[in-house]
């Protein structure tokens, strides 16, 4: 249960024991050395239940969206949740990109057990070292070299034999065959000369025509030997393809066959180690030195010669236990799916598979991924890629460029690579909302939302677990101990911060932050531990950094630049209180709300509202007040009224209804004509049966009055009026119990705005007899004359020949009927 | 008919040549110089030497063209008349396009250079121009050797030409590993035996004496081993052979890059040669023994 403080006394003025809850008082360790580490948050066994729920299934979809307040160590609680699950699940495999060698642009993706794959790649690096000496030692190898000669002596030889045929038999036919730069030349010839061609006319016809078979014989046989030419060079070159094989494969089979023999129990790997012996046989002279003689039929060097056997191993998990947690703190579209690098070569980009980079679901892949919503979401494309991934459960690695179709690059598609990962979405609230109403995938992949409590119960044992906390953040951070006092002053900050005596902060920034501060202060002093008034000096630190403009204000006021009255009474004029936001600070002070009344149509004239500088909030509390006045005052008779309310000196919008008991007391002052003290101010919320509501930033308030007070002199008579409700939220400065503890200042809780009106006025409010009427000098007795004066002076306007209203005439039909 | 000598040729079909040593390097559109550049740069006398680029039109084939009944058969299978004026046209093509790379070989070796043009018998050519040479370089790569009649007659004809040396320069000069020189006789051809050391020295090779029946006395072993050393060699390997034969030959120089020999006109007839020209796969150099030790 919560801590206690001593119950308000309705509408005297609260205790100094009622304006800050103390706990140093609870505590009994002697510092922070002596308290345990705490494990685990404080207060948030709703988010934690989630964590663990949504960790543990391993269902499709149940990705999780921890939502609540930033600097609420979202992300450590739910990584501490991760730890535990990710020993369970056991580490992750590895994943590496291979070359296709069949289609370069289509790498492989293989899948290893951890530690395989540097294996792998160590393996393979070895494996080409072993290449480049046993390749190039098979091809200088005498056994090489004589079967190479042999072939092509074989080539040579049939040429040989049958030129030389050819030439025998041309010779017996008497025909010269001779080489010309383009074939072969035949002429006939007589006694080893060539025949003239005067002579070969002289020739019988039937000689000249048998010399003319015998050329055409000799051409066509001479055709025939060039056209098989081609055929002969084609087995040549076929023979020496085999034999390349066949020395590689001698050179390299039993290298390729151990390194085999160690991945039998991954088939894929296998497969892979296969493919390498194939491209190795047909691309040995890549393993050939530079320098080494030209032989023509090896083939063409490659241009990325032995790169092709790396083994681009995306994530090494070597040593590796527990299932990954990765954190990706710029979660852009490559970051999470990987990309591919490029190089300028002679002025175009090219790449391999060795280019490809892991993203971070590469990373996680088996495990779990942490990203931030809001920088997901403004990167750009990032959202529909993780989404596009999680429904497809693979990882497609394509680039910006090719998804926003700029760049028309020859690149690499990549094999996909399963996906089986959690998905941690760490965001404020609003984002979680946004997108469950905006984006329908949301609610398909992200199953489990774990809340963030913003604050927690500011009970005996969460305070003792707060100092636990508190401990273990110091320690952390290797601050010095906090003795009791310091601690003690860090929560109750913890409580300051959410303007809630009850509650303590979870947003353990500030703390840190603050105990950081204090540590600081401590150092300064030389202190082996941090003190209460250390971190009291880091906490005015904070806040004299941030107060510029509170001083300015405070000296607007104290100058009378902006009239505040802090004495005497005035008529339709009470002083209200509004808070200031600036960022991580906030203060209050007071400002000025006069009313005006005169005859009217029942109409309250919100001056702030029809300047346009009355927010839909603060617009709602005028009607409202509108509301409570014609139903407490004029509930049988015509509302004429015309009244204008105003809240002096605001050039700035105005918003919230703390300010709509103040008007109203305001209003019901100018109605009564009774004067309003100036020395106190008040804040609280309305409703229509004149209850007073609850109010933010209370303490900011009574310490912005309590300020311009003090600038003044106090003197018992000042004091703030606040919701009776708002007493559990007190956490005021010292300086402002101190001066209630002296009796200089009072804090008043209130409950309706009769209890307002009398503390403001020190006249009764007054209650309705029993026939409806208030009794004779009370607040509402006088508030009700008015009002029915402004009726009467409206009949006499509106209907001059009637002298006596109905409703009076039916008020003295009652009185004498009550009479007999 | 021969290109006159001395003077520029505007066309540069002729070149002159300074007064010292030269070898003669036969130009063969069939057949890449750069190998025969590379041996030469390696001769005893390559260094001192200008090389002498000679592109030899064939008289024979040009005289072919001026017959009305010869015909072409191209080497995509075409048929056609054999015109002496396209003939000519392709000629000079070919003979531009061998200055061109003997040009850039010599010069990417360092080697002083000249290139000239001749038209006639090819042998005679070369053997004409290369008389007073160092050396003639004939380039024996397999397809030009098959196809643009380098047969066992012609080589017999330039192995036993009066030269000082010929080189027949082939791949496997790039792909052997050791020098290996043959002593048929043993008794007077240190001529061969010192260009083999040389060539083992300059090209960081082993060296292996292959000894005809007979040829291996002490005292030429001894030689041998001393000139060895003076050159800096390791212990040359020793083998006897018996009666030089072209197989054997063959099979004892398989990983050679150089087979140096005695040219046959001082050794007598040894008909064994012409078949080891054409059995061994790496270049052989004839060395004509000039004087006796």
């Amino acid at each position: 249960m919560p801590e206690q403080r001593p119950a308000a006394p309705g509408p005297r003025a609260l205790p100094p024991e009622a304006l800050y809850l103390g706990c140093e008082d609870s505590l009994s360790f002697v510092t922070t050395a002596d308290l345990p580490d705490l494990d685990g948050a404080i207060g948030q066994g709703r988010a934690l239940a989630a964590l663990e729920f949504g960790v543990r299934m391993r269902s499709h979809g149940y990705n999780l969206f921890v939502l609540g307040r930033s600097g609420s160590q979202r992300r450590l609680t739910a990584e501490s949740s991760l730890r535990a699950d990710a020993a369970q699940r056991g580490v992750a495999p590895e994943w590496c990109y291979v070359d296709n060698f069949a289609e370069e642009r289509k790498p492989f993706a293989l899948q290893l057990p951890a530690g395989r794959g540097a294996q792998l790649r160590r393996d393979m690096t070895k494996l080409v070292e072993e290449l480049g000496i046993a390749i190039p030692a098979a091809f200088e190898s005498e056994r090489y070299r004589n079967s190479f000669a042999e072939i092509n002596q074989d080539l040579e030889e049939r040429h040989r034999v049958a030129l030389e045929s050819l030439t025998e038999e041309a010779r017996r036919q008497d025909l010269s065959l001779v080489p010309t730069p383009h074939g072969f030349a035949i002429a006939p010839v007589k006694n080893g000369e060539l025949l003239a061609d005067e002579e070969f006319e002289k020739l019988p016809p039937e000689e000249r025509e048998a010399t003319r078979q015998r050329m055409q014989q000799m051409t066509e046989k001479l055709r025939q030997h060039i056209e098989q030419l081609p055929r002969w060079r084609k087995e040549q070159r076929e023979r020496i393809v085999a034999l390349n094989r066949e020395v590689t494969k001698l050179a390299t089979g039993q290298l390729i066959e151990q390194l085999k023999g160690r991945y039998v129990d991954l088939p894929d790997v296998l497969r892979y180690l296969v493919s390498v012996g194939e491209d190795v046989l047909q691309n040995a002279r890549s393993f050939l030195p530079e320098d080494t003689a030209p032989l023509p039929t090896l083939g063409m060097r490659d241009r990325r010669p032995l790169t092709r056997y790396e083994v681009n191993l995306l994530v090494d998990r070597s040593g590796q236990k527990e299932a990954p947690i990765v954190y990706e703190s710029n979660p852009s579209v490559q970051n999470l799916l990987g990309r591919v690098d490029h190089v300028a070569e002679f002025g175009a980009l090219s790449t391999n598979f060795t280019m490809i980079r892991p993203g971070a679901l590469h990373r996680a892949n088996g495990g779990y991924l942490i990203l931030d919503a809001d920088r997901l979401l403004m990167e750009p494309l990032a959202w529909r890629a993780l989404k596009r991934t999680l429904f497809a459960r693979e990882i497609r690695i394509e680039s910006l460029g090719e998804l926003l179709s700029l760049v028309s690059t020859v690149s690499l598609e990549p094999q996909t690579i399963p996906l089986d990962v959690k998905i941690i979405l760490i965001g404020e609230r609003q984002i979680y909302y946004l997108l469950a109403e905006l984006d329908p995938d949301f609610a398909e992949l992200f199953k489990v939302a774990a809340d963030f409590e913003n604050s927690v119960e500011r009970t005996p044992e969460n305070t003792a677990l707060y100092s636990r906390l508190i401990a273990t953040l110091a320690r952390r951070d290797g601050l010095r101990p906090l003795d009791r006092g310091a601690v003690a002053r860090v929560i109750e900050h913890g409580a300051r911060l959410l303007g809630d005596a009850a509650k303590l902060t979870t947003r353990l920034r500030d703390i840190n932050d603050l105990l950081r501060e204090a540590n600081y202060w401590a150092q300064q002093e030389g202190g082996a531990s941090v003190s209460r008034h250390h971190v009291q000096a880091a906490i005015d630190a904070q806040i004299q950094r941030l107060d510029r403009l509170r001083d300015e204000s405070h000296q607007g006021i104290t100058r009378n630049l902006r009239l505040i009255d802090t004495g005497g009474a005035v008529v339709g004029q009470v002083n209200g209180l509004s808070v200031f936001m600036l960022g991580s600070f906030s203060f209050g002070e007071p400002a000025r709300i006069t009313a005006n009344v005169r005859l009217g149509d029942g109409e309250i004239v919100d001056i702030e509202r029809e300047t346009e500088l009355g927010g839909p909030i603060h617009s709602k509390g005028v009607l409202i007040l509108s509301s409570y006045l014609a139903a407490r005052y004029a509930a049988e008779m015509p509302l004429s009224l015309r009244a204008s309310l105003v809240f002096e000196q605001s050039y700035g919008g105005v918003e919230g209804d703390s300010a709509s008991v103040a008007e109203t007391c305001a209003l019901l002052s100018a109605l009564a004509g009774v004067p309003i003290r100036q020395s106190l101010a008040v804040t609280g919320s309305l409703n229509q049966h004149g209850r007073v509501q609850v109010i933010g930033g209370v303490n900011e308030k009574i310490e912005g009055f309590f300020d311009v007070c003090r600038s003044r002199g106090l003197d018992g008579s000042h004091g703030v009026l606040i919701p009776a409700e708002n007493v559990q939220h007190l956490m005021l400065r010292d300086d402002v119990v101190a001066a209630v503890r002296a009796g200089k200042f009072n804090v008043y809780p209130i409950a309706s705005v009769d209890e307002a009106l009398e503390l403001l006025t020190g006249v009764p409010a007054g209650q309705r007899d029993a026939d409806g009427a208030y009794a004779e000098g009370t607040v509402n007795r006088r508030v009700q004359d008015r009002l029915q004066a402004f009726v009467a002076a409206r009949r006499r306007f509106e209907h001059p020949q009637e002298a006596v209203p109905p409703w009076r005439r039916r008020a003295a039909a009652r009185t004498r009927k009550e009479g007999e | 008919m021969a290109a006159a000598r001395g003077g520029a040729d505007a066309q540069g079909r002729r070149m002159s040549l300074p007064a010292r040593a030269r070898i003669v390097v036969a130009l063969d559109p069939d057949a890449p110089s750069e190998v025969a550049l590379d041996i030469v740069r390696h001769l005893p006398e390559g260094a001192a030497s200008e090389l002498l680029g000679l592109f030899v039109e064939d008289a024979r084939l040009l005289a072919h063209a001026g017959s009305a009944l010869a015909r072409e058969v191209v080497l995509t299978g075409l048929e056609r008349p054999l015109e002496r004026s396209t003939l000519e046209r392709q000629m000079r093509a070919q003979a531009e396009e061998q200055r061109r790379r003997f040009e850039s070989a010599a010069a990417r070796l360092g080697l002083p250079h000249a290139f000239h043009v001749a038209r006639g018998e090819r042998l005679a050519e070369l053997v004409r121009e290369a008389v007073n040479a160092e050396a003639l370089v004939v380039t024996l790569a397999a397809r030009a050797a098959a196809l643009r009649g380098w047969t066992a007659e012609a080589l017999h004809e330039l192995a036993r030409a009066p030269l000082r040396s010929v080189l027949f320069a082939r791949e496997g000069w790039v792909t052997g590993r050791r020098i290996v020189t043959l002593l048929p006789r043993g008794d007077g051809e240190r001529a061969s035996l010192r260009a083999a050391i040389r060539f083992a020295r300059a090209s960081r090779s082993p060296l292996t004496v292959l000894f005809g029946a007979g040829a291996q006395t002490p005292e030429l072993t001894q030689w041998l081993q001393q000139a060895a050393l003076a050159a800096g060699l390791a212990a040359p390997i020793l083998l006897s052979v018996g009666e030089p034969a072209a197989p054997r030959l063959a099979g004892a120089a398989r990983d050679a890059r150089l087979v140096v020999l005695p040219s046959p006109r001082q050794t007598g007839d040894e008909a064994w040669l012409d078949a080891a020209l054409g059995a061994l796969q790496a270049p052989v150099l004839l060395v004509r023994e000039e004087t006796r030790p």
